[in-house]
């Protein structure tokens, strides 16, 4: 086996009528190289590229670099979207500083970044 | 040890560059892992900390950072419900059990489940190979009023999972039990 693959699974809890689990369903299984989208937001995404850039994606695919670590956005790790009043329209984005893929000028303070994208998020999935 | 970005994905090109304002509102020190964020109704920020085992929280209106509630394990993927219910997930990486908590309003936590890395293999009876049971990594944000979605993720170098066959019931639920202390507390800007 390519030793860059990695197995990722999706799982299922039901909740039953009680609100306790129940058994557990593997929804999904799938093979797949290193994972490449780290976090995904309706609108703009986030590949996991190590410590360096954010990428934004329209409707016809096209990517757009928004940050990158002359903006402080070194090891991007998950984005959402601001739900308040008037802060729809920014990105929440976290960092770890290069903790786990260290950039060059070293591991820096973990970050909670916020980024005024100019658009509004919208839910991946409403209901299941 | 620094590894360029072209090693990983030689084939990203970035696109274009253009970036924008970006504003930090909150830090935490060097080593400290932020590893999601969820966006509760209100616009409250909730960031797990995988390194300091609890999720902080972040309100923008006054710009704050407080401990919204600490767990047992290692956070990783977090989303909230309808009810304004927070889930999540944990574990610590490349060891088992993987975790599913519910975390009420009050920040009080409760573990909702609990998943055994050795029962999961027993169900992915065809699995070639395996790593050691990951925590799990992500919650798919989709809570519907029947079930919970999640992400399990496992390298390659492992052991090789039972060819036993589906197990029984692989997941042992705790409803109302093994509560963790909780609750909105003490500023924490920077991760002890």
């Amino acid at each position: 086996m390519d030793q860059r693959l990695r197995t990722q699974i999706s799982v299922r809890v039901p909740i039953q009528r009680d609100g306790s689990p129940g058994a557990i369903e593997i929804a999904q299984r799938v093979f797949c190289r290193r994972l490449r989208i780290r976090n995904v937001r309706f609108a703009l995404q986030s590949p996991r590229i190590p410590n360096t850039l954010w990428f934004g994606s329209s409707p016809q695919v096209l990517r757009t670099t928004l940050a990158g670590p002359e903006q402080g956005m070194i090891g991007i790790t998950a984005c959402a979207f601001g739900r308040a009043p008037g802060d729809e329209k920014a990105l929440y984005v976290t960092t770890d500083g290069g903790f786990l893929i260290p950039h060059e000028s070293g591991v820096q303070n973990a970050k909670l970044v916020r980024m005024e994208v100019g658009e509004s998020g919208r839910p991946l999935l409403q209901e299941v | 040890m620094v590894t360029p970005t072209e090693d990983y994905y030689s084939d990203h090109d970035g696109g274009k560059f253009a970036p924008i304002e970006a504003t930090t509102v909150a830090t935490w020190k060097a080593r400290s892992f932020l590893e999601n964020l969820a966006v509760d109704a209100d616009g409250a920020v909730f960031v797990t900390v995988y390194s300091h085992n609890r999720v902080d929280r972040y309100d923008p209106a006054p710009g704050v950072t407080t401990t919204f509630a600490e767990v047992p394990a290692p956070p990783m993927g977090l989303a909230f419900d309808a009810g304004g219910v927070l889930w999540m997930t944990g574990g610590t990486l490349y060891e088992g059990p993987g975790f599913i908590w519910r975390v009420e309003r009050t920040g009080a936590v409760r573990q909702w489940c609990e998943l055994s890395g050795r029962h999961l293999h027993e169900r992915l009876h065809d699995a070639s190979q395996w790593a050691n049971a990951f925590g799990l990594r992500e919650f798919l944000p989709a809570i519907s009023s029947r079930s919970i979605w999640a992400n399990r993720a496992a390298g390659t170098c492992g052991f090789r999972g039972s060819d036993s066959g589906p197990s029984c019931p692989n997941i042992r639920g705790r409803t109302g039990s093994k509560s963790t202390r909780a609750g909105r507390g003490s500023a924490s800007q920077d991760a002890d």
